[in-house]
C-alpha cells in the first residue's frame, strides 16, 4: 500500500506560500521604511538645499543693491533702494520661514537661535540704515553699510553655506541608509531565492518519488489485471471446448446412435408405426444438427482443423443468415499460418466486431478484411458510427486482452461508421 | 449667424491668409545700422524697433522705423531712423527729414502715444545714451521736447517702454524699461571660443532700474521710479506690456527680464506698485530658473475675459504662455504645442492678435540669435531663423503656420522688432518687422477666407485722449471677446492703437461695452461688422468704413 503523497505536498504548498507571503511582507516594510528615508530624509534635505540657495541667491542680490549704493553712480538717493530691499526681504523671509519649516527637529537648537538672531539683527541694520539713507549724508550711510551691514550679510553668508554643507552631509548619511536597505534587500533577496530553490527541489524530488512509486504500482496492477483477464479468456476458451467437445463427441454419437437405431427400427416397424418413426428420426436429426451447430459456435473445430481462413470464410455465411447482413470479404492470398490457440483469439475478434455490427451499426452491410504477414484483420461498417464519449463495453475490452494476448494491437477508428483494425506482427 | 454662414464657418476651420512681403512694393528701403566695427558691444545685438502710427492724423498708419547709428571715432555709414507716410494707395513716401527726425541718435525701441493729448501720436525714443521724447506739432513734424519735459540729462540703456496712465488723472504716463549698466568705457571681453570677442549675455553687467515718470499733465514729467516702488537696480528689462491682471480697473505692469526674474508689478491704485510676479507664477521657468525674457504680450487667448501672457525667450527656454487660472499664471507653453515649436529658437518680438479674424488670437513671435558668431559652433542654434506664427485652434491648442503663409514669410531672419497695423484699411492687421543688422519687412495680411472684423477706434475725453488702458469688450454669436487700447507690448515696438475683433462670417455684433480707463462704461448694441467705430468717450460710436 502507497502512501498518498497530497499530504505532504499540501504541506509543501503551505510552507512555500508562507515564505513567499513572509519575503513579500518584509519586501513591503522594506519599501515602507526606504519611503521614510526618501521623504523624510532626502526629500526634506533636497528641498531644505533649494531654500538654501534661494536665500543665498537673495543674500546675493542684498550684497549686490549694498554694493549699488555704495558705488554712489546712480542719479537716484540711496532712500530708492527701499522697494528693492523690501522685496529682498520679503523673499528671504518667505525662504527662511519655508526652510526652517523643513529644517525643524533636525537643527540644531542653538544654531537655529543664532540663525534667527543673526537675521533679526540683519534686518534692524538694514532698517537703521534706510532710517539713515533718509536722514543723514550718504558718506554715513555707505559707511555703516561698510563698516555693520556687510559684516553682518558675510557672516549670514557664511552660516547659509555652512548649512548648505550640513544639509550635504546628511543627504549624504540619508544616501548610506538607503544603500543599506537596498544592500539588505539584495542578500535577503538572495536568501529566499536559495530557499526558495531549495524548497522547489525538496518539494519536486518528493513528487518525482512519490510518481515513481505510484507508476510502478499502477505497472503492477495493471499486469496483474491482464494476467487475470487472460487467465479467464483462457478458462472460457477451454470451458467452451469441453462443452464444445461433449455436444458434439457425447451427444452427437448418441444422436446419431438414436438415427440408426431409428433407422433400423423403422425397417421392421408395422406399416402403421412407419410414419411416425420417420418424424421421430427427424427431430433426432434436426436435433443432431442443432447440437453440431452450437457446438461449433461455442468452439469452431474448423479453427483447431483447417485454420483460420477457412473458419472466416466458415463463419460469414453463418453470420449472413443470422443477421441478413451482407458481408464483403476479402481473403489473404495464402491463409496464414497460426497456431490454433491464437487463431481462435483472431476468430473471436472477428466474431464481437459482427456482433457489435449487428447490434449497433445499422447497417445492411460490412467489410472484412483479412491479411497475412503482418496479420492483420479489418472490419469496417459504413454505420452510425460510436458515440464520442460512449463508455467502451466488456466485448471491447475482450478484445482488447485477446489483441494483447496475440501481442499486436487493436485500433477502433469512428468516423462515417466504425473500423476495427486487429494487427499482430508475425515472425 | 445664418444657416450658411455657419455651414461656411464649419466648413473652413483651416486658418486661409497669406502674409505678402509688399516692403519694396510699398518704397520701404530700410537697413538697420548696428554701427559694430569689431568691438562687439552689447547693444549692437538688441534693435531696432518699429512702429505703426498714423502721425499726421490721415487715418492712414504710416511706419516709424528705429536705427542705430556709428559708434564715436568708428564712422562706417550714415544711418537714422526712418519716418514713411502712407500714400493712400499701397505705397510709403520717407518724409523722414521733413519730419524733422533725421536726427543722430542711437536708437533702440520707440513708443507712440498722444502725452499731451492734443489728438497727434507722439514718440519716446529709446536707445543707448539720451533718449528723446518727441511732440508731435500737428503739422506733419516733431520737435524735440525731451529737456523741457524734465527727461534730459539722463543717460541710460533703454529698451522698450510703455505709455500708460498708472494714476488714471488722464494724462499718460511713461514706463521705461532699462537693460544694464553698459557703456564703451566698461565694455566686458566676452568669448565663445576663448580667443576672439563674441557678444555677451547679459550676466556680464549690472542691472539697473527701470524709469517711471509721471506726467504732470503740464507737458512735464516728474521721475516716480522710487516714491511708486518700481526701483529694481537688479533689473535686466527688455520687454514691458501693460495688463490689468487683477482686474480692478487700474492698469498693472508685466516687465520681461533678461536672466533675471520677471516682475509683474500691481498697481495699488496709490500711486505705488507692488511687485508679485514669484506670487504670481510669472518671474521664473517652471524649474526655477530665471529665463532670457525679450518679448512681451498681453492677451485673452482664451476668450475667458482675462489677460493671459505671452513672453518670449533664448533657445532652448521656450516661449512662456501663461493664462490666469484665478489664482495665479499657469505656463501652458507645453500642453498648447507653442512650447515645443519654439524651443530652438531665440524670440524677441512678439504680439497676440487674430490673424484670420476667426475670433481667436493667435501669437505672432520673431526670432533670431543674439550673436553670428554662432554659425561657427557645430550643432549651434542658426543666427537667423525663422518667425513664429501660432494659429489659435479655438479648443486649446496652437499650430505654427508660419510656412503655410506665403513663401517669404517663414525665410529665416534675425528678427528683433514686431508691430501689427491695418496699413491698406481692408480690416485685417498687417505685420511690420525689423532685422537686426538687415532690412525691415512689411507683409500684408490677405485674409482668404470671407472673414470679417470690427474695429473701435477710441478717444477719450475724461480719460487721456488715446484711451489707452480702455477695456473694449464686444459679444457675438461665439460669447465674448476682449481687447485692452495699449501702446508698448512685443519688443521696442509700437502698434496700431485701435481694437482689431475676427467676428469670421458674422454681420452683426450683438453687443459692445467700452470700459473706459477713468471707469466710466459705455455700452453699445448691435454693431455692423465690416467697419470701424470711431467712440468717444460718453457718446454714441460713429461708423467709419474701412476705406
Amino acid at each position: 500500500m502507497v502512501r498518498s503523497p497530497s499530504g505532504r505536498l499540501a504541506a509543501g504548498l503551505v510552507v512555500t506560500l508562507a515564505i513567499i507571503l513572509a519575503y513579500a511582507g518584509y519586501t513591503l516594510n522594506s519599501v515602507r521604511r526606504m519611503r521614510e528615508v526618501q521623504t523624510g530624509i532626502v526629500d526634506q534635505n533636497r528641498k531644505a538645499a533649494l531654500q538654501l540657495i534661494r536665500i543665498q541667491a537673495d543674500l546675493n542680490a542684498l550684497a549686490l543693491a549694498l554694493r549699488d549704493m555704495q558705488d554712489q553712480t546712480s542719479e537716484y538717493p540711496l532712500s530708492a533702494w527701499g522697494a528693492q530691499l523690501s522685496r529682498v526681504r520679503e523673499n528671504l523671509d518667505d525662504a527662511m520661514r519655508v526652510e526652517s519649516a523643513l529644517a525643524a527637529g533636525r537643527r540644531d537648537p542653538q544654531q537655529a537661535a543664532y540663525l534667527e538672531n543673526s537675521f533679526r539683527q540683519l534686518w534692524a541694520a538694514v532698517d537703521r540704515m534706510q532710517s539713515m539713507a533718509r536722514e543723514q549724508p550718504a558718506a554715513a550711510v555707505t559707511a555703516f553699510i561698510r563698516g555693520t551691514l556687510e559684516p553682518q550679510l558675510q557672516a549670514l553668508t557664511s552660516l547659509t553655506a555652512r548649512l548648505l554643507v550640513q544639509n550635504n552631509a546628511e543627504e549624504q548619511r540619508a544616501g548610506e541608509q538607503v544603500a543599506g536597505i537596498y544592500n539588505e534587500i539584495e542578500r535577503n533577496a538572495y536568501a529566499f531565492l536559495a530557499i526558495s530553490l531549495g524548497l522547489a527541489a525538496a518539494v519536486s524530488l518528493a513528487m518525482i518519488r512519490s510518481n515513481r512509486v505510484l507508476f510502478e504500482q499502477l505497472a503492477r496492477l495493471s499486469d496483474q489485471r491482464r494476467d487475470l483477464a487472460q487467465q479467464l479468456i483462457a478458462a472460457q476458451e477451454s470451458t467452451l471446448r469441453t462443452v464444445s467437445r461433449d455436444l458434439h463427441d457425447e451427444f452427437g454419437q448418441i444422436l446419431t446412435a438414436v438415427g440408426s437405431m431409428l433407422s433400423r427400427a423403422g425397417r421392421s416397424a408395422p406399416a402403421a408405426f412407419t410414419e411416425q418413426m420417420q418424424e421421430t428420426k427427424a427431430v433426432v436429426q434436426e436435433t443432431l444438427d442443432k447440437v453440431r451447430a452450437l457446438s461449433q459456435a461455442l468452439q469452431p473445430v474448423i479453427v483447431e482443423e483447417q485454420g483460420l481462413a477457412a473458419a472466416v470464410e466458415w463463419y460469414l455465411p453463418v453470420f449472413e443468415r443470422q443477421t441478413g447482413i451482407a458481408v464483403r470479404y476479402q481473403g489473404p492470398a495464402a491463409p496464414p499460418a497460426m497456431e490454433a490457440g491464437q487463431a481462435i483469439h483472431v476468430f473471436r475478434i472477428l466474431q464481437e466486431a459482427l456482433n457489435n455490427v449487428a447490434r449497433h451499426a445499422g447497417v445492411s452491410e460490412v467489410t472484412v478484411e483479412l491479411r497475412d504477414e503482418p496479420l492483420r484483420l479489418r472490419v469496417a461498417d459504413g454505420g452510425r458510427g460510436m458515440a464520442p464519449k460512449a463508455t467502451p463495453g466488456v466485448g471491447l475490452a475482450g478484445m482488447r486482452e485477446r489483441a494483447a494476448i496475440l501481442g499486436g494491437t487493436l485500433r477502433i477508428e469512428s468516423d462515417g461508421g466504425t473500423t476495427i483494425v486487429l494487427e499482430v506482427p508475425r515472425g | 449667424m445664418t444657416r450658411r454662414e455657419l455651414l461656411l464657418a464649419l466648413a473652413a476651420p483651416e486658418p486661409r491668409l497669406q502674409l505678402v512681403d509688399v516692403t519694396r512694393a510699398a518704397g520701404i528701403n530700410f537697413s538697420h545700422h548696428t554701427g559694430a566695427f569689431g568691438a562687439r558691444y552689447l547693444p549692437e545685438t538688441l534693435g531696432p524697433g518699429c512702429a505703426f502710427l498714423d502721425y499726421d492724423n490721415d487715418g492712414w498708419l504710416d511706419v516709424l522705423l528705429v536705427n542705430g547709428q556709428d559708434w564715436p571715432g568708428h564712422p562706417r555709414r550714415k544711418a537714422g531712423l526712418q519716418l514713411y507716410r502712407n500714400n493712400r494707395n499701397g505705397t510709403f513716401s520717407d518724409v523722414t527729414r521733413a519730419a524733422g527726425l533725421d536726427f543722430s541718435f542711437y536708437g533702440l525701441g520707440v513708443a507712440v502715444a498722444d502725452f499731451n493729448n492734443d489728438g497727434f501720436p507722439d514718440l519716446y525714443l529709446t536707445g543707448v545714451g539720451q533718449n528723446r521724447l518727441l511732440r508731435n506739432t500737428g503739422r506733419g513734424s516733431f520737435v524735440d521736447v525731451t529737456a523741457a519735459a524734465g527727461l534730459g540729462n539722463r543717460t541710460g540703456f533703454s529698451t522698450s517702454a510703455v505709455w500708460f496712465d498708472y494714476d488714471r488723472d488722464g494724462h499718460l504716463d511713461l514706463f521705461v524699461c532699462n537693460y544694464v549698466r553698459w557703456s564703451p568705457e566698461a565694455d566686458v571681453f566676452c568669448s565663445l571660443d576663448g580667443k576672439t570677442k563674441s557678444y555677451c549675455t547679459p550676466e556680464a553687467y549690472r542691472g539697473t532700474t527701470c524709469w517711471l515718470f509721471r506726467n504732470r499733465g503740464n507737458g512735464t514729467f516728474e521721475d516716480v521710479t522710487a516714491k511708486s516702488g518700481l526701483f529694481d537696480a537688479s533689473a535686466k528689462s527688455l520687454g514691458v506690456a501693460m495688463l490689468d491682471f487683477d482686474q480692478d480697473g487700474w492698469p498693472d505692469l508685466f516687465v520681461a527680464n533678461d536672466t533675471q526674474p520677471n516682475k509683474l508689478y500691481r498697481n495699488n491704485r496709490d500711486g505705488t506698485f507692488r511687485e508679485m510676479a514669484v506670487r504670481a507664477g510669472v518671474a521664473f521657468a517652471e524649474d526655477g530658473r530665471a529665463r532670457a525674457g525679450m518679448g512681451v504680450d498681453a492677451g485673452d487667448f482664451r476668450r475667458t475675459g482675462r489677460e493671459g501672457l505671452a513672453v518670449t525667450n533664448f533657445d532652448n527656454e521656450m516661449i512662456g504662455l501663461y493664462e490666469w487660472t484665478g489664482g495665479g499664471y499657469i505656463d501652458r507653453a507645453g500642453e498648447t504645442g507653442i512650447g515645443a515649436a519654439s524651443r530652438k529658437t531665440l524670440g524677441f518680438g512678439c504680439l497676440f492678435f487674430d490673424a484670420d479674424l476667426d475670433g481667436h488670437l493667435d501669437l505672432l513671435a520673431v526670432n533670431g540669435h543674439i550673436d553670428d558668431s554662432v554659425r561657427n559652433l557645430a550643432r549651434g542654434p542658426a543666427y537667423a531663423q525663422p518667425p513664429h506664427l501660432f494659429w489659435n485652434d479655438g479648443q486649446g491648442r496652437f499650430r505654427d503656420i508660419s510656412g503655410e503663409v506665403g513663401s517669404g514669410f517663414r525665410a529665416p531672419k534675425v528678427g528683433r522688432g514686431l508691430a501689427l497695423g491695418d496699413f491698406d484699411r481692408d480690416g485685417d492687421l498687417d505685420v511690420l518687422l525689423t532685422t537686426n543688422g538687415g532690412p525691415a519687412y512689411l507683409y500684408r495680411n490677405d485674409v482668404g477666407n470671407g472673414h470679417r472684423s470690427i474695429r473701435f477706434q477710441l478717444e477719450g475725453r475724461a480719460s487721456n485722449r488715446d484711451a489707452i488702458g480702455a477695456v473694449v469688450e464686444v459679444e457675438d454669436a461665439a460669447g465674448w471677446q476682449m481687447r485692452r487700447i495699449r501702446s508698448g507690448s512685443s519688443y521696442l515696438s509700437s502698434s496700431m492703437r485701435a481694437a482689431t475683433f475676427g467676428v469670421g462670417l458674422q454681420k452683426m455684433v450683438k453687443r459692445v461695452v467700452v470700459r473706459w480707463p477713468n471707469g466710466r462704461v459705455d455700452e453699445f448694441r448691435e454693431l455692423a461688422t465690416g467697419a470701424t467705430y470711431h467712440c468717444v468717450e460718453g457718446r454714441a460710436p460713429r461708423a467709419l468704413d474701412y476705406r
